[in-house]
């Protein structure tokens, strides 16, 4: 008789932690339609340049992975010491990408620069280095 | 026996069941966590400054995207420095050098109690060049009668012309 009780008991405790499981897969699943994640990503075409050479920038844009197009992308380089360079801001394409580009100024002092793209309030950065000759 | 192995059987799925119940509980909380804490929590409070800008831009941001216009200083206490820290964008044809003052201080007798700084400095700010700046907020250790305030913060960027390059130190003819 007991046994029989145990049983049951395990069963509806089983059947609970079912339904507990679904509820929460679904709660989850919910929570992550509703709740927005933007992410950047922003890269240079190599990592080192000279004075006078251009350096090529790249990125995507997605919010929950999904490409975010015709967004509007606002760009900055941090020298090693001093004032920022302030970029003209780019558009994602129908795929989230974005591109521009920089040339490096003849009086760029050497050491590592950071590059900041800024969107839907979210920002990605990539560090590249000014060789000295 | 084969009662046996059924009983042994749901038991090891209860404890299964438990566990993954468990886990999805904590994975749970931690996206509820996380969910939670990106969003900004701003306290509403009365000390605030209202910034207005004359050939000139001041942001949150190095990127340029979130324009400043008031600051928030806290809750503050004597002999306190508050600090904020800005982005000055010259976005203007010429270089500009940069100045500040205050005004309409709320109430009046707060201005004699409280001193606001900044460290642009004077070296030229050139065109779509941003300079991360400090505005510093020193409030007095005898300050009284003050509980709630606010002012008002102008920044002027004025069109400099000059002969020569500007190195660390000052102008170099």
């Amino acid at each position: 008789m007991i046994d029989i009780m145990e049983l049951v008991l395990y069963e509806i405790v089983l059947i609970l932690m079912l339904v507990a499981i679904f509820i929460i897969v679904l709660i989850w699943i919910l929570l992550r339609e509703i709740i927005l994640v933007p992410t950047i990503s922003v890269d240079t075409d190599r990592d080192q340049y000279f004075r006078g050479e251009t350096v090529g920038i790249s990125g995507n844009l997605a919010i929950n992975g999904t490409p975010r197009p015709n967004e509007t992308v606002a760009l900055a380089i941090q020298p090693p010491s001093g004032d920022a360079y302030s970029l003209p801001n780019v558009t994602t394409d129908s795929n989230g990408a974005f591109s521009s580009s920089w040339n490096v100024p003849s009086d760029a002092i050497g050491g590592s620069y950071v590059l900041t793209a800024t969107a839907l309030g979210i920002s990605g950065t990539k560090t590249f280095t000014r060789r000295r000759k | 026996m084969k009662h046996i192995f059924k009983k042994a059987f749901y038991k090891r799925l209860g404890v299964i069941g438990t566990l993954a119940l468990i886990v999805t509980g904590i994975l749970i909380s931690l996206n509820l966590f996380f969910a939670l804490t990106a969003v900004e929590y701003r306290q509403d409070i009365k000390s605030t400054a209202t910034i207005s800008t004359i050939g000139i831009e001041v942001f949150w941001d190095i990127t340029c995207t979130d324009l400043v216009t008031h600051i928030d200083w806290g809750v503050l206490y004597p002999s306190d420095i508050a600090t904020e820290t800005v982005f000055i964008r010259n976005s203007a044809g010429r270089a500009i050098t940069g100045s500040m003052w205050t005004s309409n201080w709320i109430p009046v007798i707060a201005m004699d109690y409280m001193e606001l700084t900044w460290d642009f400095g004077d070296a030229p700010l050139f065109p779509m060049r941003v300079r991360e700046t400090k505005f510093m907020l020193s409030i007095s250790a005898d300050v009284e009668n003050v509980t709630d305030f606010s002012f008002d913060i102008t920044v002027l960027g004025t069109e400099t012309i000059y002969f020569g390059y500007w190195e660390e130190g000052g102008l170099v003819p």
